[in-house]
C-alpha cells in the first residue's frame, strides 16, 4: 500500500500525492514526516508541480514522445509562473523538472537577445541593449 | 509586471539556480551578460564556471567570424561571417601586450596558437608562444623548453601545435617537434616535447628519427580527431597522436597528386575530417576541394568549382589574385551547406557551394597582396587558458 503524501502550499491549500509521484522530489524522500509545508509557494503554483509529478510518476520511460510534448506544453507558461514555478521546483529538490524550466528561460533569453548577440560579435558594444532585454525578462 | 520581476529577481539571486541557467545559454551570450549585474560578472568570469560551461557546451562547427593573420606591417584582422552592416573591430587582439605584434599560427576549437613574430616562416625558440582565447580576451604565454645541451648540433624548431578538444578534456597541449640533420638528407632526428596545461610543463615526447614535412621552414599544424597533421608541398602527410604518442606517417596514396601546378594549397580541418583546397588549371581557374578518406585511405575530391561561373557577379579580376581560405564542410540536417571562403581579388567572399552563391564579406582597403595572409577560424568559448 503506497504512502500519501499531504503538501501545504503558503496560502494553505492542501494536495494529496501518491508516494511515486512525491519521491521525485528529493526534499520529501529525505523528510521525515508525510506531511510537508512548501514556503512561499502558493496554490497556483503547487498545483502545477504537483500536476507534472503526477504525469511523470504514471509514465516509466521518459524519453516516450508524448511525455516530451507534454512538458514542451506544460513550461510554455508565462514569464512569472515559470520563474515561481523554478523557485518551488528548486526548494523540492526535483531536478529534472529545474533542468526543463531553466531550459526553457534560456530559450527565452536567446530568443529575446537574437538581434543584439547572436547577430554581432563580442567587441561591438550593445551593453544598454542587453540590460533592457534582460531587464524586460525580469533580470 | 511587478509579480515577475520580485519572482525572476528570486531566481535570479539564488546562485545556484542562476548558474544552471547560465550554463544552458551560449558563450557568445555569457560574454555580454556579465554587464549585467555584479553577480553575474562574477559568476561568469570564475574559472570554475568556465570549466563547467566549456564541459557542459559542445564547440559550435561553424566559425562566426576569422582573423587574418598578420603581414609585417599590418596588425591580424577579425572578419565576421554574419550578415552585419556593423563594421568589423580593427585591432582584435589588442590585449595581448606584445611590442613585436602578434602572429597567428594556429585555430583549435576556439583557442587561438600564437606566436611574437612579424613572419610565420622565421619563428624560433626564443621567441614567446601564446595560447589565446580570443572570446573571453584572456591569455596564456608559453616559453618553449631550451634545447638539449647534449646534442652536438642545435635543434632546428619545426613546429609548435595545439591540440585542444573540449569534448575530450578541458585541458590543452602543445606539441613542440625539433629536427636536426643535413638538409640534403630525406631524414631527421625529431624530437617532440608536449606540454599540458594541467601540469604547466613541459615533458620530452618520442624522439625519432623520420622524415617531416618541413625541413628548414616553421610548419603549423592541424588539429582533428586527436592528432596533429602536418603536410606541405610535395610532401606525405605527417601526423601526431596526442593520446596515444606516436607519431604516423601517411604514404602517399596516388591520389591527386602533388605537382608544380599546385602551390595555391590550404590544408585545414572541419566536421571531423581533414580537407585540401587546391586551385589548378590553365590560369588557375578550376578550384576543388579534396577530403582524405575514413582512416587516412585517400584524398578524394569532394566538391569541383569554377571560377570563372563566380566571375560574373563580382568585377573581373586576374585570377591569379584568388585565393581559398578554408573550407566549411556542410552538416547533414543543419542549415549550414558547403562554403568555400576566399579572396577574389580585393574582396573576401564567402561562396555557398550547394547554392553557388556569393557573398562579400569584406573589402580589402590595402590593395597589397604582398605578404603571406592565412585564415583562422573564430569560434567561441568560455574555455579557460
Amino acid at each position: 500500500m503506497s504512502r500519501v503524501f499531504k503538501l501545504k502550499s503558503s496560502d494553505n491549500e492542501t494536495f494529496e500525492v501518491e508516494e511515486a509521484a512525491a519521491l521525485l522530489s528529493e526534499t520529501i524522500k529525505s523528510s521525515s514526516s508525510t506531511e510537508i509545508t512548501v514556503p512561499n509557494v502558493k496554490a497556483e503554483i503547487l498545483g502545477k508541480v504537483v500536476e507534472w509529478c503526477n504525469k511523470h510518476a504514471e509514465s516509466e520511460d521518459t524519453k516516450d514522445q508524448l511525455i516530451k510534448e507534454w512538458d514542451a506544453e506544460f513550461v510554455s507558461v508565462d514569464q512569472h509562473v515559470l520563474f515561481k514555478l523554478i523557485t518551488a521546483a528548486d526548494y523540492l529538490q526535483i531536478k529534472e523538472l529545474v533542468d526543463q524550466l531553466t531550459q526553457r528561460v534560456g530559450d527565452m533569453i536567446k530568443a529575446k537577445t537574437l538581434k543584439t548577440v547572436e547577430m554581432t560579435y563580442p567587441t561591438f558594444n550593445v551593453e544598454r541593449e542587453v540590460q533592457e532585454e534582460l531587464k524586460s525578462l525580469g533580470f | 509586471m511587478q509579480s515577475s520581476i520580485a519572482a525572476a529577481e528570486t531566481v535570479g539571486h539564488n546562485e545556484d539556480l542562476l548558474k544552471q541557467l547560465l550554463l544552458r545559454l551560449p558563450a557568445k551570450s555569457l560574454i555580454r551578460f556579465k554587464c549585467v549585474s555584479k553577480l553575474w560578472l562574477s559568476l561568469i568570469s570564475s574559472p570554475k564556471f568556465c570549466d563547467s560551461h566549456t564541459l557542459r557546451n559542445p564547440i559550435l562547427k561553424f566559425p562566426s567570424a576569422f582573423f587574418l593573420s598578420r603581414t609585417a606591417t599590418t596588425d591580424p584582422q577579425f572578419i565576421s561571417l554574419l550578415p552585419s552592416t556593423n563594421p568589423n573591430p580593427s585591432k582584435p587582439l589588442n590585449f595581448i601586450p606584445d611590442p613585436q605584434g602578434l602572429q597567428i599560427l594556429q585555430s583549435c576549437n576556439g583557442l587561438l596558437l600564437c606566436c611574437s613574430s612579424t613572419d610565420k616562416f622565421t619563428i624560433s625558440r626564443q621567441f614567446k608562444f601564446y595560447v589565446v582565447n580570443p572570446t573571453t580576451s584572456r591569455f596564456s604565454e608559453i616559453a618553449l623548453p631550451p634545447p638539449s645541451p647534449t646534442k652536438p648540433e642545435p635543434a632546428r624548431l619545426l613546429s609548435v601545435a595545439l591540440a585542444f578538444d573540449p569534448s575530450k578534456s578541458l585541458h590543452y597541449k602543445l606539441v613542440c617537434v625539433s629536427g636536426s640533420g643535413t638538409i640534403p638528407s630525406l631524414h631527421l632526428e625529431i624530437e617532440i616535447e608536449i606540454y599540458s596545461s594541467h601540469t604547466r610543463t613541459w615533458r620530452a615526447g618520442e624522439s625519432t628519427h623520420m622524415w617531416f614535412p618541413s625541413i628548414g621552414k616553421f610548419l603549423p599544424g592541424v588539429y582533428c580527431n586527436g592528432r596533429i597533421h602536418w603536410l606541405s608541398t610535395f610532401c606525405w602527410l605527417v601526423y601526431y597522436d596526442i593520446d596515444e604518442e606516436h607519431y604516423g606517417v601517411v604514404d602517399e596514396l596516388g591520389a591527386p597528386g602533388f605537382s608544380v601546378e599546385k602551390e595555391c594549397m590550404c590544408f585545414g580541418e572541419s566536421g571531423g575530417r581533414l580537407h585540401l583546397i587546391e586551385m589548378y588549371g590553365s590560369g588557375l581557374n578550376k578550384l576543388r576541394v579534396l577530403e582524405m578518406g575514413k582512416d587516412y585511405s585517400g584524398w578524394f575530391v569532394k566538391y569541383r568549382v569554377d571560377l570563372n561561373l563566380m566571375t560574373p557577379a563580382f568585377p573581373y579580376t586576374p585570377a591569379a589574385s584568388c585565393r581559398p581560405f578554408f573550407f566549411l564542410d556542410a552538416e547533414e540536417n543543419e542549415e549550414q551547406n558547403p562554403v568555400l571562403v576566399l579572396r577574389m581579388g580585393y574582396k573576401f567572399i564567402s561562396y555557398d557551394i550547394r547554392d553557388k552563391s556569393c557573398k562579400t564579406l569584406c573589402d580589402l582597403f590595402i590593395p597589397s597582396l604582398v605578404g603571406w595572409r592565412d585564415a583562422y577560424q573564430y569560434m567561441e568559448t568560455l574555455a579557460c587558458v
